[in-house]
């Protein structure tokens, strides 16, 4: 799901939520992809002194980690435009025998001189006031 | 007043509000918003270099055989560019969760034989 400013993915997994985070976090080098689109350095994955490493260079730091519920970190890559930081965070959370892993990436909105603006015209985009645009601009 | 405040104090005029909702169909020159709303060119202007000047709306040139007629069109080219992007981090996001739950089921199926 996009909004105006965030991204938010999620999925089921069949594992409790203290493991679910425990194999998140603990073998990352394990399940995150290879291949230059996914990893843009060199090196082993992990978090470590709250860091997420890739190498030696750092992906994020580590904001709030709170096992089996909620990591919260500072993203450095992927960045709109230059130099830019954003947060991603992840949620845990218990359902039926398994657990939902959601993770909301956001923060790309302008800061200071010109963000009002944008914000304005971010809220006309996906608000009723645009709804003609809404839709053309929720096709795939 | 900050930017935002800046902006919302541009859309609470009524005629600008609707001038934004006719530039939301598509781009227009001066003149036919002035005659959609029922205006005056002099106050036409006005609304329309209050909206500039906060970074809603944008002067094109649709006629080039004409510069005189100024067209105006809502600004959303950086919006438009965002939203490609977000739609990039999304597939990326979605890849990378269908991996991690491919290794969860795996690690299940490991300690399960």
């Amino acid at each position: 799901m996009i909004s105006n400013d965030s991204v938010t993915v999620t999925t089921v997994v069949r594992a409790g939520a203290a493991e679910t985070f425990r194999i998140f976090t603990g073998e990352i080098d394990s399940w995150w992809r290879r291949g230059p689109t996914y990893r843009t350095h060199h090196g082993v994955m992990r978090f470590e002194a709250g860091c997420l490493l890739e190498g030696e260079c750092q992906i994020a730091r580590v904001v709030a980690w709170e096992p089996g519920v909620r990591l919260l970190m500072e993203w450095d890559t992927w960045s709109f435009r230059p130099g830019e930081r954003t947060e991603v965070e992840v949620r845990f959370e218990p359902i039926g025998d398994g657990t939902r892993v959601t993770i909301e990436h956001r923060g790309w909105q302008p800061r200071g001189e010109g963000a009002g603006a944008f914000r304005a015209v971010a809220g006309l985009w996906w608000g009723a006031l645009l709804p003609a645009l809404h839709r053309a601009a929720s096709k795939p | 007043m900050t930017a935002l405040d800046q902006t919302l104090a541009a859309l609470a005029e009524p005629t600008r509000r609707r001038i934004v909702e006719l530039l939301r169909e598509r781009p227009r020159p001066a003149g036919e918003l002035a005659r959609e709303i029922s205006v005056s060119a002099p106050l036409m202007s006005r609304h329309l270099r209050t909206l500039r000047l906060r970074g809603l709306v944008e002067e094109t040139h649709a006629d080039p055989r004409d510069s005189r007629v100024r067209t105006y069109q809502l600004r959303r080219q950086r919006f438009a560019e965002l939203q490609q992007w977000l739609q990039q981090v999304e597939a990326l996001w979605t890849d990378q969760l269908g991996a991690f739950r491919e290794h969860v089921e795996r690690a299940r199926k490991g300690r399960a034989t």
